[in-house]
């Protein structure tokens, strides 16, 4: 935090001012409150469930309001030129033809949806909810380091999170302007509405629900709670059925229209007569309903082309492409193995850079080669030869640290940022984000698969007095 | 608000039928517990097994019966899926399922309380605390239905948790009368309670339904059977007997077909108009206790098929794709009902 800021003086005071032994009681108490309202994600075993609490650190991630206008134009532009991005790739292939981007890194790429091509979803928008994770390098710069516009998850947390601090630590936030994070289930039902499909019986009140694969998926909590914020019903695949190309959900006066679905669910599953013949999770008919107008499913099919990492070393040419603009967010500095001087350099560096399987996700399958030993640089280098076109290399950024709740002291620790972005007639991005932070020390991997907790992230509002934006309730 | 989706109408009718069957089956252990050392009480341990019709399944699994097996069969047993803990595990994962509909302070209740009966040990079972651990759950189970009376909105899937509550409820009282009487009248005939044991059973028995203030207020007098069996049958007044709880069932079920103007409602209306007028033929029979076995094998029959029905109708049971085209046009009518409901 290099600004001098008066708020930022006034926010770290009030933490100094409080006793850490004080601040280690309460952030004990809100921790026992997330297990008692289970704000959890779940582990199914045979005969229980077993409900963790994501790790919350009750230290605050603060954005100035300067800081956070780059990011929310940046986010904005990203969206807009992945939906021309994903429109272009199942229609026209401009990109392609010009030579833009490979044709088999697109075609060829296992999230390609044959089915997309030649429709256009509602209002042309392919990714309605997107996150996008960014960090922070050295000097401060805000990069991009992975787009997520299939199914993004998190966002629960972020609403969560604000609300626990509230409160347990309400002396903290006594009358700081905090932009709000309590309307994104209001946003993403207007959003959501504005893009039902033609076929919508009312489109003023078209019936949206959320899709989920049930309560045994891990992040049913946020399914429960996104439908919950805009008061539709979470079905699961047996809820719903197609009949004469429309979706139906079972209720108790019978059958009943769907128009929007947000699923949380994969493509492959979604629809076992397009898809995976054996999925239980989907509905037969759901794609066929969809091409022919009569049911929006967002996020729509195929988006997952767009948040491969090979492609992701593109999307600053992409920007350029569809938007003609300068990217407002800069990807990290990246290279594509598949390019001969690429895999040339990653090998001859290996040891300095993080090497990232493509087509994968949740931090699995990473080498981060400053801390590897010398077997892991082994493997990876093997792995490389084998298929370099699974790979990206990426220097090693030093992720810029928070100061976090320790045993004994506050401690700084790792963190990244993941914005949600929410797109219908225009797009929305929700003020902070999701603040993943990596608890053990030295650690730079934040996910909460691995050791990762969250924090609640602070946006101050552009002025200390704005009564249409500034309050945190 | 659209119209509620079948898998939460059966998910809030189950979930009052699992708390109502904890509540109730901590009752019986509490009342069983309090007569833990008496000199019939192997026999009455035996009875609950006999109520639930547990007897070969617990035998097999356990050798004798002793009182501390059976209540930790009831109450801690995982692998008995009709013990307290099997069905409080079953009403939170109902609840999880219900989120989107019920408050957070219900969810969190629920949480919290099967957390704690989780966390409950063997030594919780004990003959010095066995007493008051039944009573803690009953309160549990209690505070649950308090909260969700608090805080549910009340939609059509209000009615399908007091259905699920008030034929669990009318099934729990058949169930305990059928075996309870059967205990005395193999021996003694309902006319006949001249010893000291019998006033004993029969004060015990309006105790196992927290009826005894009820009955002395309603009835009071001299404990006759007679009067008790039908206090707990067909007292109008009285929460648990069985004309209260299928009275009430017909109410809710009036309001979903006239209020909320689900047809569906008609057939399981007619079940229970059967099951009233066989309760009103019964109440009126002097000779009830005479076929008192086979009367109540018909009840809880009955309360078989209603819930049947209301799978049929409501919880999607049954194949609704040919439905699908009727529904486009009823759907003006049906939302406008709704905002008049």
């Amino acid at each position: 935090m290099s600004e001098r800021s008066p708020q930022l003086k006034d926010i770290w005071h009030r933490f100094d001012e409080a006793d850490f032994e004080n601040l280690k009681t309460r952030a004990k108490d809100a921790d026992l409150e997330l297990f008692n309202l289970g704000v959890t994600f779940t582990v199914y075993s045979d005969k229980d469930v077993i409900d963790r609490v994501l790790p919350f650190d009750i230290i605050p991630r603060v954005l100035t309001a300067n800081e956070w206008n780059t990011i929310d134009r940046g986010v904005i532009q990203r969206v807009a030129a992945i939906n021309a991005f994903l429109h272009d790739i199942y229609n026209d292939r401009h990109i392609i033809n010009d030579g833009i981007v490979p044709a088999d890194l697109v075609l060829g790429n296992s999230n390609y949806r044959d089915v997309m091509v030649g429709f256009t979803p509602a209002c042309n928008v392919y990714t309605h909810i997107s996150g996008t994770d960014i960090i922070r390098d050295d000097s401060g710069n805000f990069l991009v380091l992975e787009d997520n516009v299939r199914s993004p998850s998190g966002v629960s947390y972020v609403v969560e999170n604000r609300h626990l601090m509230e409160r347990s630590f309400p002396d903290l936030l006594a009358d700081l302007k905090l932009r709000k994070v309590s309307d994104y289930g209001t946003n993403l039902f207007a959003k959501l509405s504005e893009t039902a499909p033609e076929g919508c019986l009312d489109k003023d009140d078209p019936q949206v629900v959320v899709m989920s694969p049930g309560m045994f998926n891990s992040a049913y909590f946020e399914h429960i709670f996104l439908a919950r914020e805009m008061g539709v019903p979470v079905v699961e695949g047996n809820d719903l059925f197609c009949d004469d190309d429309k979706v139906y959900m079972k209720t108790i006066g019978g059958p009943r229209r769907v128009d929007v679905i947000y699923r949380r669910i994969d493509d492959e599953f979604l629809d076992p007569e397009a898809f995976k013949p054996d999925s239980m999770l989907g509905v037969k008919g759901l794609v066929s309903a969809m091409l022919k107008g009569n049911v929006t499913i967002a996020n729509a099919l195929g988006t997952g082309v767009a948040d491969d990492k090979a492609v992701y070393a593109y999307m600053p040419r992409i920007i350029k492409y569809y938007l003609d603009e300068e990217p407002i967010l800069s990807n990290v500095e990246t290279h594509i193995c598949r390019e001969q001087d690429a895999l040339q350099y990653t090998l001859d560096h290996l040891d300095e850079l993080v090497v990232k399987p493509v087509g994968e996700s949740g931090g699995y399958g990473i080498t981060i080669g400053p801390k590897a030993s010398k077997e892991e640089l082994a493997t990876a280098r093997e792995a490389l030869l084998a298929k370099p076109s699974n790979f990206i290399a990426q220097p090693m950024i030093s992720l810029s640290v928070c100061p976090t709740l320790g045993e004994t002291d506050l401690v700084a620790r790792h963190v990244d940022l993941r914005p949600f972005a929410i797109t219908g007639k225009g797009t929305w991005v929700l003020p902070g984000g999701l603040t993943r932070v990596a608890l053990k020390e030295g650690s730079l991997i934040v996910n909460s698969s691995q050791g990762g907790g969250t924090k609640d992230t602070w946006v101050l509002a552009e002025t200390p007095f704005n009564p249409t934006d500034g309050g945190n309730s | 608000m659209s119209l509620l989706l079948s898998r939460y109408a059966e998910a809030l009718f189950w979930f009052a039928r699992y708390i109502e069957r904890s509540a109730s089956l901590a009752r019986i252990l509490n009342v069983q517990a309090g007569f833990w050392q008496d000199h019939s009480s192997q026999e009455n341990w035996a009875s609950i097994l006999s109520l639930y019709a547990d007897k070969d399944r617990f035998t097999e699994q356990n050798g004798q019966i002793t009182a501390q097996k059976v209540a930790k069969f009831y109450i801690t047993d995982r692998d008995n899926p009709g013990s307290i803990l099997s069905c409080l595990w079953a009403a939170r994962e109902n609840a999880r399922l219900l989120r989107p509909l019920i408050s957070v302070s219900m969810w969190s209740y629920i949480n919290v309380s099967y957390n704690q009966m989780k966390s409950l040990s063997d030594r919780d079972l004990d003959a010095s605390r066995l007493s008051r651990t039944c009573e803690s759950i009953a309160r549990t189970c209690d505070a649950i239905m308090g909260v969700t009376e608090g805080t549910y909105y009340r939609d059509a899937g209000w009615r399908f948790y007091q259905l699920g509550l008030w034929i669990e409820r009318a099934d729990q009282t058949s169930r305990l009368l059928d075996v309870k009487v059967a205990q005395v009248a193999s021996f003694n005939g309902l006319d006949q309670t001249e010893t000291v044991a019998d006033m004993e059973f029969w004060k015990l028995l309006l105790h196992s339904f927290e009826a005894y203030h009820a009955f002395q207020r309603a009835k009071s007098g001299k404990l006759d059977p007679k009067k008790v069996a039908n206090f707990l049958m067909f007292n109008q007044s009285f929460p648990k007997s069985l004309t209260h709880c299928i009275g009430e069932i017909q109410d809710m079920l009036n309001d979903l077909y006239m209020g909320y103007q689900l047809r569906r409602a008609a057939q399981c209306y007619e079940e229970v108009e059967m099951l009233l007028y066989e309760l009103e033929a019964a109440a009126k029979d002097p000779h009830l206790h005479m076929r008192f076995h086979g009367f109540n094998d018909k009840v809880q029959h009955r309360l078989m098929e209603i819930t049947n029905q209301l799978g049929t109708s409501f919880f999607g049971h049954a194949d609704w794709s040919k439905e699908a085209e009727e529904c486009e046009s009823q759907s003006q009518s049906q939302t406008q009902s709704q905002t008049m409901a």
